[in-house]
C-alpha cells in the first residue's frame, strides 16, 4: 500500500486543528471562560501537542501496524471491535457537528436564501468522491491548497490587526468556569486521534516527525493569535459573535475600503470544512471496513450517507439541538476516545522493541 | 529460385493489386543485359530515379551481378539485398525493387520521396526569442531536427511499426543513461499491444498511452518544436515521434508543463517566473471568473462590493434572460464565433470578427438581449483561456462545469468543484509522474522550475518527479 508522506501528514493535522476552532468555538469558550477562553485553548491545544508525541512513540512502536491491529493484539478483538464502534459514533458526530458549524455559517454570510438541499448535495458529493479516491488523493489536495488556506488566513488576521486596540482582560473567572469551559466543548478537540486512525497509512521518519511537529505548532499560534484577536477586538461582546474569523475581519477599517474582504475568510473556511469532512468520512469508512472486514468503504459510504441524510431530514437535527447534545453528552464520550485511549496505548508501547525490526 | 524477369514483375504487380500507380520497367545495360525494375511512381523521387538508378544501369559495360550492382548506386540512400517475400513490402515504402536477370535475390534501392513541407515556426509555440523550427509531418525530417541537438552516440532511436493497414512508422527517442529504462520498456510494450487498422495522427497513440483514457486531462505531452523536446528529453522524458504527423508526445507528463513555455528560458528567469504567475492567474480568470459573477448574482449578492452591485444592477435591469441563461447564451456565441472562425478559410475571418465582435455582441447590448458586464467577462475569461493554447479545450469544458455549478449552488458549489479535480487530478499518475508535481505532492527540488524559476545554473539537477538515472545536470 502506498503510503502519505510526513508533509502530507503535516498538513492534515495542520487542517484538523484549523477546522472547527475558528468560527463558533471562541464564542462558546468565551461564555464560560470570558476572555481566559484564550488560555483553556492554549491547554486544549497542549494536550493535542501531547496527542501527537504518543501518535510518534505509536508509530515508532509499531511503524506498519494500523491502530486496530493494536488495540487488538493488546486487548483483544472484541474490546477492538467494541472500541471501532464507538470511534464509528464519534466520527459520525464530528462530521455533524462541523457541517452544522460550517452550515450556520455559510447561511448567515453568503447563502441568504439557498435552501438546505444546496449544501447537503456540496458536501456530500465533494466529500463522498474525495473518499473514493483514496487518502493519498486527498491529502494530495490538501497539500496543493495547503498554502493558500494559510495565506489567506494570516491575511484574515493581518486585517484584523487594524481593529486591535488593547488586550482582553484575562484572568477574569475562576477556575472552576475555567475548567467547565474546556470540558464542555473538548469535542472540538482532540483531532489528532484521527492521525492514530490512519497510522497504518503514514509514512514517517525522525525529520517528517519535526516537520510535523513545527507545522502543528505554527497553527497552533495562528489559532491563538486569532483568539487573541477575537477577545480583544469584542471584549465584553465575544459571546454575541458566533463566526469568529470573518467577524473580525467585518469590523477592520479597511473593510469599507476594498469591499467585503470576509469572502476570503469565507472561502478558508469553505475549503477547511470539506477538507476535514473528508477526512473524516474516510477515517469513518476505513474504520467501518475494520469492523465489518468483508464491505469495502462504499458501503462504509453508503452508511455514513444513510444516517446523514435520515438524520437531518427526518429527525430535523438542527445546529442548536446538535451542539447541545455536544457540550452535554459528548465530552465524557470525547475524553475517553480523545485522551484516555490515546494514553493506554502509550501502555502498549513500554517494553520491548521496535515491531519491525524484531520481525 | 532464379528469376524470371518478366514473369517476377507481373507477379509482383499483381500482388500489388495492379494499382495505377505501380510501374514496372525493363531496361538493357550496354551489354544488352536485362534488369527489371518496379516502383510506386507516387513515392520515388523521379530525378534520382533517372539520374542515380537507371542511369549506371544503362551504362555498364560489364555483366552485371547484384553485388556489383549496388556497388553503383553511390547516390541512392539505402540498398539492401532482399528476398522476393519482402518485395511488396519495400516498394510500398518508396523503394525502386531491382530484379537481375539469373539472381536468386533482388535489390531495394530506398528512393522515397513525397511532399512535404518545410520545418516551420508552429502556429501554437510562438517564441519572441529562441529557436523557430517546428516538426513537420515528415518522420525523417523530424529524426534530423531531434539529432542535430544531440551530436552524441547516447540518443536512442526505436522503431515500431503500429497499426494493420497503416503500418505507421514511430520512433521511440530517449537518450541512453538520463531516461530510465523501465520506463522506455513500459512505453515500448504498451504500443506493442496497439491493435488497430490505422494511426493517422500521433493524437491517436496518445489515447493509448493515456493510463485514464477517459479522463479529460491531457496526460501525454504533445509538442511542435524540437528545441523543447531536446530539453524534456535532457530530464530524462521519452520522447514519440509518429509518421506524418509534426506532434511529438513525451512521456512522463505533468501538468504544470503546459503552464512553461520554451519562452520562459530564453528570455530572463525572472520574467520567466511572472509570466508563469500570469498564465496561472489567467487559467483561474477563465474557469472561474464568469462562474463566480455567477454565484455572487445569484447567491451573494450581500457579499458584492456595493460600487459594483450598483454597475451591475444597472446594467442587468430589464434582461429577458435569467442571468445562468444569459452568462450560457454569451459562452456559447463566443464558442460558436470561434468554431466558426476556425473553419472559415482566412479571407472571411475578418468579416466572422465584424460580425462577432459588433453586430451580435453591440447589438446585442444595445437590443437589451445581453448585459455589458456580461459581455466583458465571459469575454475576458474565453481569451485568458488560450493564454495555454495546449489545455485550451479542456478547459472550456471545464468552465462550462463551473458556470454550471456557480450558477445552480454558488461559491460553496465552486469551491466544492475545485476540491473535487484537484483530488481527481491528484490521483492521475503519468508513469510514476504524480500528475500535480511538484506541488501535490510537494517536491522541493522541482520548485526551481515549477511557477518562479531560478536560472539555469541553479537548476542542478533533473526533475525529481518522475524516475530518471544520473540526477546531476551540471556541476
Amino acid at each position: 500500500m502506498k503510503k502519505i508522506s510526513s508533509r502530507q501528514t503535516a498538513v492534515i493535522a495542520c487542517v484538523l486543528l484549523f477546522a472547527n476552532k475558528i468560527l463558533v468555538l471562541p464564542s462558546l469558550l468565551y461564555e464560560y471562560a470570558k476572555a481566559d477562553g484564550l488560555f483553556v485553548m492554549l491547554l486544549l491545544l497542549f494536550a493535542e501537542l501531547l496527542l501527537l508525541m504518543i501518535f510518534f512513540r505509536l508509530k515508532h512502536k509499531f511503524p506498519d501496524s494500523s491502530f486496530y491491529e493494536i488495540i487488538k493484539k493488546n486487548t483483544g478483538a472484541f474490546l477492538a471491535k467494541l472500541i471501532f464502534f464507538l470511534i464509528i459514533l464519534y466520527l459520525f458526530y464530528k462530521i455533524l457537528l462541523v457541517y452544522n458549524v460550517s452550515y450556520m455559517y455559510f447561511r448567515a454570510q453568503v447563502y441568504l436564501d439557498a435552501g438546505f438541499y444546496t449544501f447537503v448535495l456540496v458536501f456530500l458529493l465533494v466529500c463522498n468522491s474525495c473518499v473514493m479516491r483514496g487518502l493519498r488523493s486527498l491529502s494530495r489536495c490538501m497539500e496543493f491548497f495547503f498554502t493558500f488556506i494559510i495565506v489567506c488566513f494570516i491575511f484574515c488576521l493581518l486585517l484584523s490587526i487594524a481593529n486591535f486596540n488593547k488586550f482582553p482582560i484575562f484572568f477574569d473567572t475562576n477556575i472552576l468556569k475555567f475548567m467547565e469551559s474546556g470540558f464542555r466543548h473538548i469535542f472540538c478537540f482532540g483531532d489528532i486521534l484521527l492521525l492514530f486512525l490512519l497510522m497504518d497509512k503514514i509514512e514517517l521518519d525522525k525529520k517528517g516527525e519535526k516537520q510535523i511537529t513545527v507545522y502543528v505548532l505554527t497553527t497552533i499560534l495562528l489559532i491563538l493569535i486569532l483568539y487573541l484577536m477575537f477577545y480583544s477586538i469584542f471584549n465584553y461582546t465575544s459571546f454575541v459573535h458566533k463566526n469568529a474569523i470573518s467577524d473580525i475581519i467585518t469590523f477592520s477599517y479597511r473593510f469599507t475600503d476594498l469591499g467585503r474582504l470576509d469572502m476570503v475568510a469565507i472561502i478558508t473556511v469553505m475549503f477547511l470544512s470539506l477538507f476535514q469532512i473528508s477526512i473524516a468520512l474516510y477515517v469513518f469508512c476505513d474504520c467501518f471496513v475494520k469492523l465489518f472486514p468483508p464491505l469495502n468503504k462504499v458501503y462504509g459510504l453508503v452508511a455514513f450517507d444513510s444516517m446523514f441524510l435520515l438524520l437531518i431530514f427526518i429527525s430535523s437535527i438542527d445546529y442548536i439541538r446538535i451542539t447541545y447534545f455536544g457540550t452535554l453528552v459528548m465530552p465524557y464520550f470525547a475524553l475517553i476516545l480523545q485522551y484516555v485511549l490515546p494514553v493506554i496505548c502509550l501502555f502498549f508501547t513500554i517494553g520491548g522493541g521496535n515491531e519491525k525490526n524484531k520481525r | 529460385m532464379i528469376f524470371n524477369i518478366e514473369k517476377q514483375l507481373n507477379s509482383l504487380k499483381k500482388e500489388l493489386n495492379n494499382s495505377i500507380d505501380v510501374s514496372t520497367r525493363m531496361i538493357k545495360t550496354a551489354t544488352s543485359q536485362k534488369v527489371g525494375l518496379i516502383f510506386l511512381r507516387s513515392m520515388i523521387d523521379n530525378q534520382l530515379f533517372l539520374e542515380a538508378l537507371c542511369k549506371p544501369i544503362t551504362d555498364s559495360t560489364e555483366k552485371l551481378n547484384i553485388d556489383n550492382l549496388a556497388s553503383k548506386f553511390v547516390k541512392v540512400g539505402d540498398v539492401q539485398k532482399i528476398d522476393v517475400d519482402d518485395a511488396c513490402e519495400n516498394v510500398i515504402k518508396g523503394s525502386v525493387v531491382i530484379i537481375i536477370e539469373g539472381e536468386n535475390k533482388m535489390l531495394s534501392a530506398d528512393l522515397q520521396k513525397f511532399p512535404a513541407r518545410l520545418p516551420a515556426e508552429p502556429p501554437t509555440s510562438a517564441v519572441i526569442q529562441g529557436p523557430r523550427e517546428g516538426f513537420v509531418e515528415d518522420i525523417k525530417t523530424n529524426i534530423t531536427l531531434l539529432r542535430r541537438r544531440f551530436y552524441t552516440k547516447a540518443l536512442v532511436l526505436k522503431e515500431l511499426k503500429v497499426g494493420r493497414y497503416s503500418q505507421t512508422k514511430i520512433i521511440i527517442s530517449y537518450i541512453k543513461g538520463i531516461a530510465d529504462k523501465k520506463l522506455v520498456q513500459e512505453i515500448i510494450e504498451r504500443l506493442k499491444k496497439v491493435d488497430i487498422d490505422g494511426i493517422i495522427d500521433s493524437q491517436y497513440i496518445m489515447q493509448f498511452l493515456e493510463k485514464k483514457p477517459h479522463s479529460l486531462f491531457k496526460q501525454v505531452g504533445s509538442i511542435e518544436k524540437p528545441d523543447i523536446v531536446a530539453s524534456k528529453m535532457l530530464e530524462g522524458r521519452v520522447a514519440i515521434i509518429v509518421d506524418g504527423s509534426p506532434i511529438v508526445l513525451t512521456l512522463p507528463f505533468v501538468f504544470l508543463e503546459d503552464i512553461q513555455s520554451s519562452d520562459d528560458y530564453y528570455n530572463a528567469y525572472i520574467y520567466g517566473g511572472f509570466i508563469r504567475i500570469v498564465r496561472i492567474i489567467a487559467i483561474i480568470i477563465g474557469l472561474l471568473l464568469p462562474a463566480t459573477y455567477l454565484s455572487l448574482r445569484i447567491f451573494h449578492s450581500n457579499v458584492t462590493p456595493i460600487k459594483f452591485l450598483v454597475t451591475i444592477t444597472n446594467t442587468t435591469k430589464g434582461l429577458p434572460f435569467t442571468p445562468f441563461f444569459e452568462m450560457i447564451f454569451i459562452s456559447l456565441l463566443f464558442q460558436i464565433l470561434y468554431e466558426v472562425s476556425l473553419r472559415l478559410p482566412s479571407y472571411l475571418g475578418l468579416a466572422t470578427s465584424i460580425v462577432g465582435a459588433l453586430i451580435l455582441g453591440d447589438t446585442g447590448v444595445k437590443a437589451g438581449l445581453i448585459s455589458p458586464p456580461g459581455v466583458i467577462i465571459v469575454a475576458l475569461a474565453k481569451i485568458a483561456l488560450y493564454t495555454v493554447p495546449e489545455q485550451a479545450y479542456q478547459l472550456t469544458i471545464l468552465q462550462y462545469l463551473f458556470l454550471f455549478v456557480g450558477g445552480s449552488l454558488g461559491m460553496l458549489g465552486i469551491v466544492g468543484l475545485v476540491i473535487y479535480l484537484i483530488t481527481y487530478m491528484a490521483s492521475i499518475d503519468s508513469y510514476g509522474a504524480p500528475y500535480l508535481a511538484p506541488f501535490a505532492p510537494r517536491i522541493e527540488q522541482d520548485l526551481k522550475d515549477a511557477v518562479l524559476m531560478t536560472n539555469i545554473k541553479g537548476m542542478k539537477t533533473r526533475p525529481q518527479s518522475f524516475k530518471n538515472k544520473n540526477r546531476t545536470r551540471q556541476k
